[in-house]
């Protein structure tokens, strides 16, 4: 069954100064998928991905033509606001950066900022928040503690639930494993398929074999190009381009 | 002279330039408390000064010295934050944001005296409507301009020390700026602020020069930030100057050095927090 598009990608570019990073590159990502983008190191995944909630408007000398429709709008329009825009599409990065705070201050950061004062329910938000990110049970009982004494695993995981706790409708993951051991990366890729039924994901990975576990799509970016899109059994057993076969069974990359 | 003998020389030389220091510092602290040290008493602190100084107490001078201080940093401590948060944070790395810091260096090396000189004719003269002329305000005022350098220095090093990463992390939840600088930047650069004050108090506590014109001797309870009044520093100056009672001036000057050493002290325990705040990044 077709899902519907969540995110339209049309003709996006993108220059950090002179220098194109993004070149004409057009994607639909389906509504409650898990849409991975895999690449060699400096593809442009990373910078594509910071388009979809507008983080590279915080990067000095970045230039973006094109479209990212979100529900049919685009987010570059002029009366979009990029703080509003990045409640509703969250993200994870690549290190977990807890804030030098309790565990509980971290998750309800983000509510608190969007307005949230009630104690029972920023409690509530906490707890949900926790329990989405496959974390409650390990830190229900400090709460208080601070966040930097958790494990990298659980600082990451901490990080979605805060990134949760902001009710976004899509989620985006900038190689959220790639400071991560394999039992914690392998919580997380369990966490992505829970996630995928609320969220929207869209997951930048350089490991090939976490792309083809936890994604529905997959997209394969060369030199700021998106090369070749489709689902992800596709690319990994009949990839259409001999750049995307050469990748994907270690070749290069 | 042989390889041998040149390092041991070098050594010796080397060794007895660090000793130096201490004896200085040992020969001045030494000589202050000796001379100070009969003067200094709880009353000295607490009471008038009687008979033209030559008995009572200090009260004056140190309430003085309090309230120029209070007056400079209540200038001095927003503005200072307040650039260094618009140097960090909303301003690149452009023309504009090297004008403001080559201005800040420039201030922080014009002599004391010629803040003084400056005090003198905006505050006691100028803005005499204002300030009351010669007062208590115009002083802290004075003071003020002298330590916003040092207060836009430390506050900049410290939010610069703030992870990006966190900051990018608040902006993804959808944090305005102000949000992030509130919740993250302002939190994680507390400590490096509050060094920077502190050294700005010691500095506008020791300071005679850029106040020498404003604040004379003053024997009374200021009655108000308008009106006269005197600090510990220019009370020395004037005591020792007039020879009117050396005995007052050494204890005057044992009590400076020790709130001077204290706030040190005070910095250093501020300064060691920070570091142990920055590790959090290893």
């Amino acid at each position: 069954m077709d899902q519907k598009n969540k995110i339209l990608v049309k003709d996006l570019n993108l220059w950090y100064g002179d220098k194109q990073a993004l070149k004409d590159n057009n994607l639909n990502i389906k509504e409650n998928r898990v849409t991975a983008l895999i690449g060699p190191s400096g593809c442009g995944k990373s910078t594509f991905i910071r388009c979809l909630n507008r983080m590279n408007d915080l990067i000095d000398g970045v230039k973006i033509t094109g479209e990212v429709l979100l529900d049919n709008k685009n987010i570059y329009d002029k009366d979009i606001d990029p703080v509003a825009l990045r409640k509703r599409v969250g993200m994870v990065f690549q290190r977990p950066n807890p804030f030098p705070m309790s565990i509980f201050d971290n998750v309800a950061y983000g509510p608190r900022i969007h307005g949230i004062k009630d104690k029972t329910e920023l409690r509530r938000i906490v707890e949900e928040s926790l329990v989405g990110a496959a974390l409650w049970g390990e830190v229900s009982d400090r709460l208080n503690t601070n966040a930097l004494d958790l494990s990298g695993g659980q600082q990451q995981r901490l990080c979605i639930a805060r990134t949760l706790a902001v009710k976004p409708e899509v989620v985006l993951f900038d190689e959220p494993c790639s400071a991560l051991d394999p039992i914690a990366t392998g919580k997380i890729e369990d966490l992505m398929q829970d996630l995928k039924k609320k969220y929207t994901i869209v997951i930048v990975t350089h490991n090939m074999q976490q792309a083809a576990r936890v994604s529905d799509y997959t997209g394969f970016f060369l030199l700021g190009r998106l090369l070749e899109f489709a689902k992800t059994r596709d690319i990994f057993e009949n990839p259409k381009k001999k750049e995307t076969e050469d990748y994907i069974t270690g070749r290069f990359g | 002279m042989n390889k041998h003998t040149t390092d041991r020389l070098a050594k010796i030389w080397l060794w007895m330039s660090a000793v130096v220091i201490i004896l200085i510092l040992l020969a001045v602290l030494g000589y202050i408390f000796i001379k100070g040290v009969g003067a200094l008493s709880v009353s000295f602190l607490l009471d008038m000064p009687q008979n033209n100084w030559r008995e009572g107490g200090i009260f004056p001078a140190i309430l003085g010295s309090l309230i120029v201080v209070v007056v400079a940093l209540s200038f001095a401590a927003p503005v200072g934050v307040g650039t260094a948060i618009y140097l960090t944070e909303f301003r690149k790395d452009d023309w504009f944001s090297r004008v403001i810091r080559t201005a800040s260096d420039a201030l922080n090396a014009v002599p004391s005296i010629v803040f003084g000189l400056f005090g003198l004719a905006l505050f006691v003269f100028y803005l005499k409507d204002y300030t009351g002329g010669p007062s208590l305000l115009s002083a802290g005022l004075t003071l003020g301009f002298m330590v916003l350098p040092t207060i836009i220095r430390t506050s900049e090093v410290a939010m610069r020390g703030v992870p990006y990463a966190e900051k990018m992390e608040s902006y993804g939840m959808g944090a305005s700026k102000l949000q992030t600088i509130r919740n993250i930047v302002l939190p994680g650069s507390v400590p490096g602020i509050a060094t920077g004050i502190i050294l700005s108090i010691g500095r506008a506590v020791g300071e005679t020069a850029p106040i020498i014109f404003m604040v004379a001797l003053n024997p009374t309870i200021p009655s108000s930030l308008f009106g006269s009044g005197n600090t510990l520093t220019t009370q020395l100056y004037y005591l020792a100057m007039e020879g009117i009672s050396l005995k007052v001036a050494f204890g005057t000057a044992l009590t400076l050095v020790l709130i001077i050493l204290l706030l040190n002290h005070i910095t250093r325990v501020f300064k060691k927090r920070l570091s142990r705040n920055l590790r959090r990044n290893c």
